[in-house]
């Protein structure tokens, strides 16, 4: 009885997808080509009539402030996702080795960060780097500091939260791909002279690439889009791309320069990550050889 | 002087008789005990193999000796050095895991290889030892594949190649065929027991079939709930074996509890009586199927009457379990076609009594 039900169709799978395609129509590309759109229009102001023209662009790549925050702004998001690489992979990996049931609470805890308001966490970030924060005065009390420093507002401190926000997707990512791994190829290697050093650079990272370049590039496409934690554990100072285009479109309401901007950092970011990905697979997965993941 | 540099002699001799050494191996898991009191030594090219019921502790034996399983007590050594504590790439043992364990990012040629690099061989060295062991698994042609593009049983032999490439001490294959069909475990039990002879490696081999190790092993450790049960070739193990354990787990028996009297003569509970020369006291008689016959003119032995209780066709024999004075005895015969007994049926047999083995009854 079961049998048959299951293998009748019930429903086509084209309707299935329908809602998520709607959605992502309806809420996602039109805006994005509206966005699109605006960004070619020659104003300041989306109400200046229509047209078309490359002037954002050309103002966008003519003055070398906002190229020097789009590097900067990529920059920070490579150091964010190799920082979050570094200190995630052990996590992640010993997570994977866990029994199951140990790794579900600790897996939870892993977590817990994506599950508070971001606005949570950046202020907690303020009470703890603040001039009279927990960091200061601890400092201070055990007399290494003499005087309050300056935390905030600094670009590690930006890196810092950043870091501590977007950890656990590489966390997950590396969890997954190495519970993948079977520990017996672990075990094979040590019976075949590989010390664990040897075992993990040959065996544990190439078989880990996939998760790692996921785990990358979530953390790099979240890092450099990042705005909210820029603006307020950067200050006015510490300029990235994302805060940048939001004062431009919330504040100036300049949405065509604001576009141009959000698109270039699209555009550029896609490219980026793109890059990596070519780079990082050739290299690491067998040492260029054929490979499939 | 003469004497002394004679035992000097000796002693080097006895260093590199014993390739692998347990001494009172035991494992502990918390409660339960995995591996107790385990002792072995190991010739160089001899072939040992742990046999015994699921859950007895082989592979946890086999996993002390590769260094995976630290013992909680007792001493392994390998070519007279103590490893009991050293970790598994510092030990000289080559392993063939169950699931072969091929690393799957790397062609057949860079997994024999990858032990050779961590050996530090210069590159042309090592490219020919690969050759050579393709060629001693007699698959060359497979150098350039991935271990997914593989059979099982060509898997089964790159793993074989890559243990035995780094020249181990020690070959330790834990259930190697259990992957395989039933036709190719027979032939791959063949090539393997080929190739280990032609390197002249010593192996320590798990299984849990008996025929397995009957036909491969020069000795065999039959292993219960943790305890060897018995050490010994496999003539040894068939034919005296120590325990009724050793005697039910290997090969078809019947066991009779009874007790020997004063004239060396068996009766058993039931009251069926064995004429022999046995040492007197309470004991099991152990019956193989091939020392009962049919009986015909001229049979040596005790003739008796048996009635059929079941009857069993394996195309070359029958197997039957007869009904002799209250006991159920098992025999083995070829019956001419057509003329196979029935349930019910009145045979004639006699029991060769020379063969028979007498266990004092003090183990189950
Ligand atoms: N890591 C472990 N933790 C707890 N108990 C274990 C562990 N490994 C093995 N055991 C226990 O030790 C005993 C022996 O296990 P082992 O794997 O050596 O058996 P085996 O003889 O190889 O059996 P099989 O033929 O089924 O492979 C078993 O009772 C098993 O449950
Ligand atoms: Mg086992």
């Amino acid at each position: 009885m079961k049998h048959s039900v299951l293998s009748r169709r019930i429903v086509n799978p084209a309707l299935l997808l329908a809602p998520m395609v709607l959605l992502l129509a309806g809420f996602l590309v039109v805006p994005v080509l509206g966005l699109l759109r605006s960004s070619f229009l020659p104003g300041s102001h989306l109400l200046e009539g229509g047209g078309f023209s490359l002037q954002q662009y050309i103002r966008f790549f003519s003055d070398s402030y906002y190229s020097s925050v789009l590097l900067e702004t990529f920059i920070d998001g490579f150091a964010v996702s190799l920082i979050c690489l570094l200190v995630g992979f052990p996590v992640g990996y010993s997570l994977a080795r866990l029994p199951p049931l140990e790794r579900r609470w600790r897996t939870i805890i892993a977590i817990m960060p994506l599950t508070l308001s971001l606005v949570v966490i950046v202020f907690g970030w303020l009470i703890v780097l603040g001039r009279n924060g927990v960091v200061n005065s601890l400092f201070i009390s055990l007399g290494i500091f003499s005087s309050p420093k300056q935390f905030l507002f600094t670009r590690p401190a930006v890196l810092l939260v950043l870091v501590q926000q977007f950890v656990p997707f590489m966390i997950l990512s590396v969890m997954s791909v190495v519970t993948q791994i079977h520990p017996v190829l672990e075990q094979a290697a040590a019976n075949l002279r590989a010390n664990r050093f040897t075992t993990f650079r040959r065996i544990i990272i190439p078989l880990a690439v996939p998760g790692i370049l996921v785990g990358f590039n979530l953390v790099f496409v979240l890092s450099i889009s990042a705005f909210v934690t820029p603006r307020l554990v950067g200050g006015a100072r510490i300029a990235m791309l994302g805060s940048l285009i939001y004062e431009r479109i919330m504040s100036e309401l300049n949405w065509p320069s604001g576009a141009a901007m959000a698109f270039v950092l699209f555009v550029s970011g896609f490219g980026f990550t793109a890059a990596i990905n070519a780079l990082i697979a050739s290299r690491l997965i067998a040492g260029g050889k054929r490979y499939a993941v | 002087m003469r004497a002394l540099s004679k035992e000097h002699e000796s002693a080097m001799h006895r260093a590199e008789d014993y390739v692998v050494e347990l001494r009172s191996v035991s494992k502990q898991y918390g409660e339960t005990v995995a591996v107790a009191n385990v002792s072995l030594s190991a010739r160089r090219g001899e072939l040992v193999c742990f046999l015994g019921p699921s859950g007895c502790g082989k592979t946890t034996t086999l996993r002390m000796v590769a260094g995976f399983v630290e013992p909680t007590s007792g001493m392994v050594s390998i070519n007279n050095i103590d490893m009991t504590h050293q970790p598994p790439y510092r030990r000289d043992t080559g392993m063939v895991f169950q699931s072969y364990a091929l690393f799957p990012h790397m062609t057949v040629a860079e997994n024999i290889a990858f032990g050779l690099e961590n050996l530090k061989w210069p590159r042309h060295k090592r490219e020919q030892r690969v050759e050579e062991m393709l060629r001693l698994v007699e698959l060359p042609h497979l150098a350039q594949r991935l271990p997914g593009q593989l059979s099982g049983g060509q898997q089964q032999r790159i793993a074989l190649a890559r243990a035995l490439a780094m020249r181990p001490a020690v070959l330790l294959l834990d259930e190697p065929f259990s992957n395989l069909d039933a036709q190719l475990r027979i032939r791959m039990r063949e090539e393997l027991r080929e190739v280990i002879r032609s390197v002249d490696v010593t192996t320590l081999f798990v299984t849990h079939d008996q025929e397995e190790a009957l036909t491969m092993s020069d000795r065999i450790v039959v292993m219960n709930a943790g305890q060897v049960e018995q050490l010994g070739t496999p003539g040894e193990i068939y034919e005296a074996p120590a325990t009724s354990f050793v005697a039910q787990f290997i090969g078809w028996c019947s066991l009779l509890r009874g007790t020997v009297g004063p004239d060396g003569a068996f009766t058993s509970t039931a009251g069926l009586r064995l004429v022999g020369n046995w040492s007197a006291g309470p004991g099991t008689a152990v019956i193989r199927p091939e020392q009962i016959k049919l009986s015909t003119d001229g049979a040596a032995g005790v003739y008796l009457q048996a009635r059929v209780l079941q009857s069993n066709y394996y195309g070359g024999a029958t197997r039957i379990v007869l009904d002799v004075n209250g006991e159920q005895l098992t025999m083995q015969e070829r019956f001419p076609f057509g003329r196979h007994p029935k349930p019910g049926d009145l045979l004639g047999v006699t029991i060769n009594t020379n063969e028979i083995r007498i266990l004092p009854t003090n183990d189950s």
